[in-house]
């Protein structure tokens, strides 16, 4: 025979472990860590091989990487800029420099977006900072709003 | 009369070369009005993949339209361009159907089989011990039971 009190333990065991197995089913789809990717790759479309030095108005060829892992469907804008040194950008502040380029891509959740690109610099800059920034459009501000992901590569661009 | 009229037409000349010079501008602020229509259709429970696949070809298209000086070339890109964004804009209507109604048939599911689960697990409850009981005396009904 079985003790009353040991199927009522076994019968709580179950319902607990079934509750939780059915929240784990209904919260499946959720997105527990929204975030978005941004990654410049090099002419091979690998990362690594980054050019140091550049001619002015050469065509600087780039692979510009974009994910999206936020859990809804983003519109993306991203800024290429000119800095040198002592241009200040991080997460909270974007780079008051010269934008050279700019780039647009509408992903959904889990889309991602491999983008062949061609930068040029049209004057001489040693020590110059490619910054890339991603910006999101927020329809609240009906406007691109600075997310705080950003990358750089630094350049040298020589006369030509 | 005629410096106004000259005037007027010197306006409407200006005003229809910039508007088929920068169609770019004009196509960028449509996008952005389908883009806020899919979060809409979205949060509705719409699937978007295929709807923003096609706005991203869309913005592909613009971004070569602008970098390209062959202005034939250019106005076919922008129309391609157009006519993909006409096309997303035109089933966004559909998706957010389709998803209100892949959401209901999720709720629906989602709660017959929970309830399913309690009704089994009632049923347990008050019929498993003596259904197995039951079955434990069936299987020892040729039993003898001998004294030592």
């Amino acid at each position: 025979m079985i003790d009353e009190e040991v199927s009522a333990v076994v019968l709580a065991i179950i319902v607990v472990a079934g509750v939780f197995a059915f929240s784990q089913f209904l919260f499946s789809k959720r997105v527990v860590e929204p975030f978005s990717e941004l990654g410049v790759l090099g002419p091979k479309k690998k990362i690594g091989d980054y050019p140091k030095i550049v001619h002015v108005n050469e065509p600087l060829k780039l692979y510009l990487y974009i994910g999206n892992h936020e859990g809804k469907i983003m519109y993306y804008r991203v800024y290429v800029k000119l800095g040198n040194k002592s241009t200040v950008i991080n997460e909270n502040v974007s780079a008051n420099a010269e934008v050279i380029d700019v780039f647009e891509a509408v992903l959904a959740h889990n889309q991602n977006l491999t983008l062949p690109i061609n930068i040029l610099v049209n004057r001489k800059v040693r020590d110059a900072r490619l910054i890339f920034e991603m910006w999101v459009y927020n329809e609240e501000i009906k406007g691109f709003k600075y997310n705080g992901r950003w990358l750089q590569l630094w350049l040298n661009v020589t006369g030509e | 009369m005629r410096v106004h009229f000259g005037f007027v037409l010197f306006f409407m000349f200006l005003f229809l070369s910039v508007s088929l010079c920068n169609g770019q501008p004009d196509l960028r602020s449509k996008i952005k009005n389908v883009y806020v229509l899919l979060v809409k259709a979205e949060k509705e429970g719409g699937n978007v993949t295929a709807a923003a696949s096609k706005l991203n070809e869309a913005l592909q298209l613009i971004d070569k339209a602008e970098k390209t000086r062959n202005e034939s070339e250019k106005s076919k890109l922008l129309g391609e361009a157009d006519s993909l964004i006409k096309e997303v804009e035109l089933s966004i209507p559909e998706i957010i159907e389709k998803g209100q109604r892949e959401r209901k048939m999720y709720l629906i599911t989602t709660f017959s089989s929970l309830a399913l689960l309690l009704f089994i697990g009632f049923i347990f409850y008050f019929y498993g011990p003596k259904f197995f009981w039951s079955l434990w005396l069936k299987s020892r009904r040729k039993w003898k039971i001998r004294r030592n």
